[in-house]
């Protein structure tokens, strides 16, 4: 009979302590600062398809976002956060701007790629805008052509660090989950 | 086939990754690095650049050398094309910034007139 699969003893062990001590961290964070998870729209803003991938696979059993308390929805209405793929081209920039206005305050926005971040190879072209930055208020950037799933989950988590910021260090008083009163 | 072989003997989880550091695979090309001792500022990685993330500029005292995270590829021409072997990719991929301008790294070298 062949030994174990060296991995294996190491995934039980995991397993064993995830569960009580690092598994529930991040979704912890999550729920202690909006009381409920972390609502992502994706905008796709003239982009090549790959960081749309990457985000796609972010919601696979591999990476599993949903255990972390982040989804993405359907609607910029729903939404926290604005994940916008994409150097922003000339047709997409008004569609852009709408889905901002449709978003409740306080909204955070996160170009992901080297497109969405400062043009990349498209950089200087006349039908882009260069950037999200020129059309929408960055608050994340994820370079990365297409940044992994690994990068994409650190912009979010340092979304959701802004996302804080911005509830508690704001003269707006905003309203998110349930109300205490 | 490594992947078939974890899921027939077992169970396989999501990534640990925001939970555990989780290195890049092998043969991953994360962000540009730069040696500043091998830099001798000849400018073949900023040619070959199609995004023109790195640029080197002249200066009166030397030349700066300077990459932007927000165009770069990561394609890895600049590593190929460097005679010194100054240029090349590094393993980093968390490279989330809150301010635009930290996606910029800059390098200011002064000529030595002795060794150059």
């Amino acid at each position: 009979m062949s030994t174990l699969h060296p991995l294996i003893p190491m995934l039980q062990s995991r397993q064993d302590e995830d569960a009580s001590t690092l598994g529930q961290k991040f979704s912890d964070q999550v729920q202690r600062v909006l009381q409920r998870s972390m609502q992502i729209r994706h905008l796709d803003a003239g982009s090549c398809n790959g960081c749309d991938w990457e985000i796609q696979s972010l919601l696979c059993p591999a990476y599993d976002m949903q255990r972390l308390g982040l989804d993405i929805v359907a609607s910029p209405r729903h939404a926290d956060c604005l994940l916008v793929t994409g150097s922003v081209t000339r047709h997409l920039e008004i569609a852009a701007i709408r889905t901002w206005e449709a978003m409740p305050a306080p909204g955070i926005v996160i170009a992901v790629g080297a497109c969405a971040c400062g043009g990349g190879v498209l950089q200087g072209s006349y039908c882009t805008a260069g950037g999200v930055k020129n059309v929408l208020p960055v608050d994340i950037s994820i370079p990365g052509c297409p940044p992994r799933p690994q990068a994409l989950l650190h912009g979010l988590m340092l979304a959701l660090d802004r996302i804080e910021q911005k509830l508690h260090h704001s003269n707006h008083e905003f309203r998110i989950g349930r109300s205490e009163a | 086939m490594r992947v078939l072989r974890q899921s027939m003997r077992g169970r396989v989880g999501a990534h640990d990754y925001p939970l555990e550091p989780e290195a890049a695979p092998a043969a991953f090309r994360g962000q540009v690095q730069l040696d500043p001792n091998r830099c001798r500022g000849d400018a073949a990685c900023a040619r070959v650049c199609p995004s023109g993330a790195i640029t080197v500029e002249e200066t009166s005292t030397g030349w700066i050398w300077q990459l932007d995270d927000s165009r770069c590829v990561f394609c890895g021409l600049c590593a190929d094309a460097c005679a010194n072997r100054a240029v090349s990719l590094s393993n980093a991929f968390e490279l989330a910034v809150r301010q635009p301008d930290d996606m910029v790294t800059r390098a200011e070298f002064i000529r030595n007139e002795e060794t150059d």
